[in-house]
């Protein structure tokens, strides 16, 4: 119960910006959050959606609820390497299908390479640590690129909580918004 | 689908690979569900699936020439309601939280009623609650079951037809309330208290309105069935209109549609006149006419005759009853049906057909006026007011301003003037009627008519003591 509250949190933070919806939790739906990598290891999500929009870009949460850096140096390497493993993967299955990774956190970790965290060179690094997830196929620069571009690292601290917009005003504006939602 | 239940048609639906499927599939199977409940309800499923504050399905419907909306909010199960606070975030806006799965842990069901109670008109309820209380769940021998048959089984229709626009709280199979509303047991000694247990946690599950109808409905099903009547007696200072320590107000038409079939039907509702009278103050003879299609083949004595003064009508006809030719008939009785969307008497060799539509019964064209001789005796019993008669020669109309010396007059006319009369039309009014009503007896349509509504009891008797006598024999 307290993982499903903590996800339900973490999709009622992002579906408050109004341009995300995700309705599968790895807590409720086990089908719809797992990706299979190149080296045929299953990978699970907490949270699974897509962005609002023509385009409807699917989008995988990483929920990471920490009061301390915990082992998130380690686990985000595995993540970056997993959103490049998944995603070429996909490519090989004929589809890229855009996804986009988001890594959302209660607290910041390996604050001295930040800036670096979303970088084709970090991803390489991460694959470089993980090599399994490459399953022999070499190394594509330009789908590095690619999957760089669709990460998302997001500090949620718990008081932002106070901040957001309540779900019965959310509820009142979504009409005028008119955003589609698939 | 429709026999099969929901919980597996949406269990199978989640299982589906792609997420588009899973939505649609489980959005169809809700929908389907819905609509068992609820078929005048209109049904929008919107592009959001298990969104935290954007519906999954939104009802609306007309009532009392308004628009009333209910958004639906589904959720894998209740226990995933709590974890995300919905009720008490979206609980300002009334909606549904519906679960797909149940809910088993025992303590999160106690959240969730805990959450409830604090949000009073938010509904709960999951798939497996509402299968539960379906045709389809019925008729595939869940606990409704036992129900059918005996007055759990209107009831129950009544609170499908009502839950999903009007139901509140915690309502899953195995609550308490749940359990009481709708009843294990359809055996016969249980009945009174199974009603008298469905009276009493009705507010409990239901916003005031549909409470109330239901709760009416419930009373009404509750003294025909046990023929306790005691609630129709006034009380010193009561209004004597109003019957007291009854639900006042009437049902809609889509209620009466559901309870007077069922009590109709059933021999052993009480004949007490005082209750069919109860009943029939909630109705007016064109709502009768409205739901005839579902008053087919039922007798309508009990509830017609103690209501016939009160209702207004506005025209009767009398005609043959070519079913009492009928050698061997194997259902005839004597006794008010359904016949051709309106109220009819069979009464012997006659049909008295009455209407508050006087567009449904145009009337014979050819039929002979009435010969004087034989209206005399029976018009002894109503107040004259005018008499036409039509001879070979002439046409003399005979009005009684100030006396009912009309019949002296008819009498010179006949007997002194050389000539045939035949009576093709009289107006008269009911001594005991007291509104006066004038009565128009056309004998060449056999149609008895006011020229605006006149009681239902005085236009029977117009066309049954005067159009039908003048055709006996």
């Amino acid at each position: 119960m307290d993982g499903l509250v903590g996800v339900k949190y973490a999709q009622q933070y992002l579906e408050s910006t109004t341009h995300i919806t995700l309705p599968f939790n790895v807590y409720e739906d086990m089908n719809q959050t797992t990706f299979v990598r190149l080296d045929k290891r299953l990978k699970r999500y907490d949270l699974v959606g897509h962005f609002l929009g023509e385009r409807r870009r699917p989008l995988a949460v990483e929920n990471k609820a920490y009061t301390g850096v915990g082992k998130q140096p380690e686990d985000y390497t595995e993540y970056l390497a997993n959103a490049y493993s998944i995603t070429a993967r996909e490519c090989e299955d004929g589809v890229d299908t855009e996804r986009e990774f988001m890594w959302l956190t209660t607290h910041p970790f390996a604050q001295t390479k930040w800036a670096r965290l979303r970088s084709p060179e970090e991803i390489a690094e991460a694959l470089a640590k993980h090599p399994e997830a490459l399953a022999d196929r070499k190394l594509d620069n330009d789908l590095l690129a690619r999957v760089a571009s669709r990460l998302w690292l997001i500090p949620l601290h718990d008081r932002h909580r106070e901040l957001l917009l309540e779900r019965k005003e959310l509820f009142k504006i979504h009409e005028a918004l008119n955003r589609r939602g698939y | 689908m429709t026999s099969a239940n929901m919980q597996a048609a949406v269990e199978t639906a989640l299982g589906h690979a792609l997420a588009q499927d899973v939505i649609d599939g489980v959005k169809a199977a809700v929908v389907m569900e819905l609509e068992g409940l609820d078929s005048a309800a209109d049904i929008r499923t919107t592009e959001y699936f298990n969104h935290s504050y954007a519906p999954d399905i939104v009802l609306t419907w007309r009532e009392n020439g308004r628009e009333s909306v209910r958004n639906i909010f589904l959720r894998y199960s209740l226990g995933s309601a709590a974890a995300g606070r919905d009720i008490e975030a979206l609980g300002e806006f009334g909606p549904v939280l519906l679960g797909l799965r149940e809910e088993h842990d025992p303590g999160i069901i106690n959240e969730v009623r805990a959450e409830v109670a604090e949000a009073p008109r938010v509904l709960a309820t999951d798939i497996r609650s509402l299968d539960d209380i379906t045709d389809h769940g019925a008729n595939g021998g869940s606990r409704a079951l036992a129900a059918v048959g005996s007055a759990r089984e209107p009831l129950l229709r009544l609170v499908r037809g009502s839950v999903m626009r009007g139901g509140r709280g915690l309502f899953i199979s195995e609550s308490d309330d749940v359990a009481a509303l709708t009843g294990a047991s359809g055996e016969a000694h249980d009945e009174v208290a199974g009603l008298d247990a469905f009276n009493a946690v009705v507010r409990n599950l239901f916003v005031e309105d549909a409470a109330a109808r239901l709760i009416r409905a419930g009373q009404m099903l509750r003294m025909g069935i046990s023929g306790d009547t005691a609630d129709l007696s006034p009380s010193p200072g009561d209004d004597p209109d109003e019957p007291s320590g009854v639900v006042r107000g009437s049902l809609s038409e889509a209620e009466l549609m559901v309870v007077l079939p069922y009590l109709l039907s059933r021999d052993d509702v009480t004949d007490d006149p005082r209750y069919w009278a109860y009943v029939g103050s909630m109705i007016s003879l064109k709502r009768l006419e409205d739901m005839a299609a579902g008053l087919l083949g039922l007798n309508l004595t009990r509830l017609v005759v103690p209501n016939l003064e009160h209702w207004s009508a506005a025209r009767a006809s009398a005609g043959l009853n070519v079913d009492s030719l009928d050698e061997a008939p194997t259902d005839w009785r004597d006794g008010w049906y359904v016949r051709a969307g309106m109220l009819a008497l069979n009464a012997g060799a006659h049909l008295i057909s009455l209407t508050s539509d006087r567009r449904k019964i145009s009337g014979r064209k050819d039929s002979a006026a009435a010969r004087w001789e034989d209206l005399a005796e029976p018009l002894s019993r109503f107040a004259l007011n005018a008499v036409t008669l039509q001879g070979l020669l002439r046409r003399v109309r005979v009005q009684a301003e100030r006396s009912d010396d009309v019949y002296r007059d008819v009498d010179t006319i006949t007997s002194n003037l050389d000539d045939t009369f035949r009576v093709p039309d009289v107006e008269v009014r009911v001594p005991t009627d007291p509104t006066g009503s004038v009565i128009t007896a056309d004998f060449t349509r056999m149609i008895a008519e006011s020229a605006t509504s006149a009681p239902a009891s005085t236009l029977v008797r117009v066309a049954r003591e005067l159009l039908a006598h003048t055709r006996s024999g």
